[in-house]
């Protein structure tokens, strides 16, 4: 039996078992003031504490799997490891279902650090602000079956294992394929930025570029890569890719050189190209593309270089209606509003004319040391999500 | 001869608890209410995730709670307001049965939360936990619920130790096994297979615990298990595997003062079962010694070994519960 049968397996198991208890569960929501953002907090934090990143996550696609499935709601697991649940209306008249996005996945956990805490006002853990995002499609699930959520359409949920920063196109390509899963709206859900819309989507490219040296004895030991690796870095970062600034390259990692008194051979260097304009990020590409290959051929290193992500420019103009949407949610509720450009996997479903938003959740902040989030503030998130999609579902997108 | 492994066949895994509305539903067939209570001395760090994370699954999720409750024993941190503001009832214990005095220690606390509670089945978890998970509490109430016979269930786990904010594994338990095991072989071997002892997490049949004395100090775990041995029998002992526990980790001192109380409680039980006899007066303090340069100094430690009586026998508490006075402990405790 492979891994995936074995979670299919799993997953069957699980349901059958936690199906008969789904009804205590829906008969216990009411019970307090804001029963929902604080499931929410709770399972951000159990959830947290989970090790990640894994290959498949599999410890964290196991807690939402048993979680839905003590909800009475089937899920299942793709080729790749994804999990996607799909919450039927019994109102649908053929409509399209909306999709709403999390990764599971975090950058930041610690095996101390994100075990997490509390204070009366703020919650903290290493990677908590990435678990949120699960854990609301968890309390969105819980609210649709104990009646609390009212859609007519149907609803999608997916938990990718990969970062929000990186597209899975071969699952995206099957929703937008399918017959019933070509969404109406998606919304990717995230920790933070509650209050901040997205008024563009700017398209990403994230290249990783290794080098080797030649270490044997024809070799010039006059130089290093660590020499390489420093002057592919100043060579990109010296670059205005256009005249308006919109395009940018950053250098998010490099690593090179074994310390004092050997001969560094061998490093890495990661850059991301941001831009606004698809024709510009492709030549930003190509640039930074032959910049490392130039650089590898004056030093006379072994390169390889690996496009780890792409992430196209979105279409700001899909979402029109549905930014004006949130933007008078927002009012409503009194949440400060902040433009800002998005960087998310999901603006590739604008540039399939479906209207795509990443919604934020909380206040807070990343730390080097843990994740801050503002507890109140989650309750407004909470508000503003079940606003949109009840109002989305009511009145369409587009 | 005493059949040593007696307590094994009722050690289980909290996986075999994991079905909460099951255990709901026996809950309810049975027509019983379950109390958590943390007893707490400055917990701010954990307290609030641990109210939190039990609330929303085991009470607000599944009814399989009634309560949550703090007794805390005069907090200087804000232990008390973290603990109110995510739904536990939270009492000072010195105010709680105030005619009987006040002393601090965890079994003081525990003791007093009896008054307190309302649950005909009572679960203690302390509030140092920062790996907490609903398992803590469904899987030491699952083998009461399921097993009229069983009386008490101690919770058992690795305790990792945090080194330079990672974790290492084990290494925790070292009262356990350099005292409390050596001390159960030699006097009580069915005991011996108790895997945690001294494990801060455990739960009891009211029925059972309103009838125990209890050490107010470090000797309340050690006193619970050899007066249930006697009483009650080791039948009426049950054990659960958590998985892993992380808490603070205490210092070789901290730990020196611990097994003193417990060594304490120990020779008070054994003397009163008949199981050994004491020839002198133990020492009234525990003695530890601190270098300066060249020079060492002696430092004295009192560390109480005051005993509550069976909470049976306070009357304030019999007329709360319109509980019979239990035999043979019919004696009104004297009031401070």
């Amino acid at each position: 039996m492979n891994i995936f049968s074995k979670i299919a397996h799993f997953i069957s198991d699980i349901t059958n078992q936690l199906k008969k208890t789904s009804k205590t569960i829906l008969a216990s929501l009411r019970r307090t003031k804001y029963p929902l953002s604080e499931r929410i907090l709770s399972d951000a934090l159990q959830l947290s504490s989970l090790p990640s990143p894994t290959e498949r996550e599999e410890t964290r696609v196991t807690f939402i799997v048993e979680r839905l499935a003590s909800l009475g709601i089937p899920s299942s697991i793709d080729e790749s490891g994804h999990l996607i649940a799909r919450l039927h209306s019994q109102d649908t008249e053929n409509e399209k279902p909306i999709l709403l996005v999390s990764a599971l996945p975090s950058e930041h956990w610690h095996p101390t650090g994100s075990l997490g805490r509390l204070d009366t006002e703020k919650a903290y853990g290493f990677g908590l602000a990435d678990a949120i995002g699960p854990a609301t499609l968890l309390a969105i699930a819980e609210a649709i079956q104990t009646g609390n959520l009212h859609l007519k359409r149907d609803l999608l949920l997916l938990f990718t294992i990969t970062s929000p920063g990186k597209v899975p196109l071969e699952l995206f390509n099957t929703l937008l394929n399918g017959a019933d899963t070509v969404p109406e709206v998606v919304f990717s859900i995230r920790g933070l930025s509650l209050g901040v819309l997205n008024t563009s989507y700017k398209g990403t490219y994230h290249i990783r570029v290794d080098i080797t040296l030649d270490d044997s004895e024809e070799g010039d030991s006059r130089t290093s890569a660590v020499d390489a690796i420093t002057q592919l870095a100043q060579s990109l970062s010296m670059v205005q890719w256009d005249e308006k600034g919109e395009t940018t390259s950053i250098i998010s990692r490099i690593e090179a050189g074994f310390g004092f008194g050997k001969h560094p051979t061998e490093g890495l260097i990661e850059i991301e190209l941001y831009s606004l304009d698809s024709a510009v990020l492709e030549m930003a590409r190509n640039a930074a593309i032959a910049t490392a290959e130039k650089t590898a051929a004056q030093y006379k290193t072994k390169s390889r270089i690996d496009v780890v992500s792409y992430i196209p420019v979105g279409n700001p103009e899909i979402n029109h209606k549905l930014s004006k949407m949130v933007t008078s949610i927002m009012k409503d509720l009194h949440i400060k509003i902040k433009e800002k450009p998005a960087v998310s996997a999901v603006s590739y479903f604008t540039t399939k004319n479906v209207p795509a938003l990443v919604i934020g959740m909380s206040r807070g902040h990343i730390g080097l040391d843990y994740d801050e989030i503002e507890i109140e503030s989650l309750e407004l998130g909470r508000k503003l999500l079940f606003t949109l999609l009840e109002k989305s579902d009511k009145e369409g997108v587009l | 001869m005493p059949q040593i492994d007696s307590l094994l066949q009722r050690t289980w895994h909290h996986s075999r608890f994991a079905d909460i509305g099951r255990l709901v539903d026996l809950k309810m067939k049975k027509n019983i209410k379950i109390s958590l209570a943390f007893p707490t001395l400055n917990e701010e760090a954990t307290i609030g995730k641990e109210i939190l994370v039990i609330r929303t699954e085991l009470m607000d999720r599944y009814p399989l709670l009634d309560e949550i409750v703090v007794i805390d024993s005069s907090s200087q941190d804000n232990t008390r307001a973290i603990a109110e503001r995510y739904g536990a009832k939270v009492y000072q214990s010195k105010n709680i049965l105030p005619a009987y005095g006040s002393y601090r220690g965890k079994g003081e606390n525990l003791w007093k939360s009896l008054y307190v509670l309302q649950g005909d089945i009572v679960v203690w978890v302390d509030a140092d936990i920062a790996n907490i998970s609903p398992k803590f509490v469904y899987a030491l109430v699952g083998p009461l619920l399921e097993d009229d016979s069983i009386g008490y269930v101690k919770a058992f786990y690795e305790r990792p130790i945090r080194s330079s904010g990672e974790l290492k594994p084990s290494g925790g338990g070292r009262v356990t096994e350099i005292l409390v095991r050596p001390l159960f072989s030699l006097f009580y071997p069915e005991l011996a297979a108790l895997i945690q002892p001294l494990s801060g997490e455990y739960a009891g049949r009211r029925s059972l615990l309103e009838k125990l004395p209890f050490s107010v100090g470090y000797g309340v775990e050690l006193g619970h298990l050899l007066d249930i041995y006697h009483h009650f029998g080791i039948e009426s002992l049950a054990q659960v595997d958590l998985d892993i526990r992380i808490h603070r980790n205490q210092t070789t001192q901290a730990l020196g003062k611990m097994a003193y109380g417990i060594l304490n409680t120990f020779f008070k039980r054994a003397g009163e079962y008949g199981d050994a006899q004491l020839l002198k007066t133990l020492g009234a303090c525990h003695i530890s010694l601190e270098s300066q340069e060249t020079d060492h100094r002696i430092i004295e430690t009192e560390i109480p070994s005051i005993e509550r009586h069976a909470m049976i026998t306070i009357p304030e508490y019999r007329e709360r519960f319109a509980a019979p006075p239990a035999s043979g402990t019919t004696d009104t405790p004297p009031r401070p």
